[in-house]
């Protein structure tokens, strides 16, 4: 049967990347590190108005965290997606459960945010958001997998 | 919904890694379908009654 998943093979490499690229991540978030590492000039497609912008199309920026987010999304994907050596019926059925699981979990999360933070601090519910539901969703899977595997 | 998997496994000599071999999933998805924590597909009960050259309704029944 036809299905969307990455080769089992990834899934070790992928995890490790993802795991250590959200905390290398997290940490360089919460130590300002992200500001002034590869800062390069980058197309500024939507006119950003700042004192970063040089006003013809292009302006300077860090593009540190733009590599960070594409690696753990990505690495996340594959890790959460990849194949397990048997990929049986039960497995599918165990990885829908935890997508809807992370998913209703996630978006509770995400509303609990809304009433109750507001201004720039909402601003980081929205970038932590980007990869809370692959990681609620990864670990979620993780735990339910540890538990078929011990049956 | 019941089943007799483990008695005509056991009828059979077979066991559940042999199964799972011969169905191409995992021993431990045998051991939940046996265990009524999981329903297989149409597709693999039917793999199932093959297996034990019986028909699908022997292996399955509905709980009053």
């Amino acid at each position: 049967m036809k299905n969307y998943l990455f080769p089992n093979r990834l899934k070790v490499i992928s995890g490790w990347i993802f795991y250590l690229a959200l905390i290398i991540g997290f940490y360089l978030w919460i130590t300002d590190g992200f500001d002034e590492v590869l800062v390069v000039s980058v197309p500024d497609l939507f006119g950003t108005d700042s004192m970063f912008s040089s006003g013809n199309g292009w302006m300077k920026n860090s593009i540190l965290d733009e590599l960070f987010t594409v690696l753990i999304i990505i690495s996340g994907l594959i890790h959460s997606f990849s194949r397990e050596k048997i990929e049986d019926e039960l497995i599918s059925k165990l990885r829908l459960d935890s997508l809807i699981w992370s998913l209703y979990v996630n978006y509770s999360v995400v509303i609990l945010a809304t009433i109750l933070i507001y201004d720039i601090m909402y601003f980081n519910v929205l970038i932590f958001n980007l990869f809370t539901i692959i990681l609620f969703f990864n670990l979620k899977l993780r735990f339910s997998l540890y538990k078929h595997y011990k049956s | 919904m019941k089943n007799t998997i483990k008695i005509h496994r056991v009828t059979h000599g077979m066991t559940q890694e042999d199964v799972a071999q011969r169905l191409e999933v995992s021993r431990q998805t045998i051991n939940a379908i046996e265990n009524n924590k999981y329903f297989p597909s149409l597709e693999l009960g039917l793999k199932l009654a093959r297996i034990f050259k019986c028909s699908v309704e022997e292996l399955f029944s509905l709980e009053e």
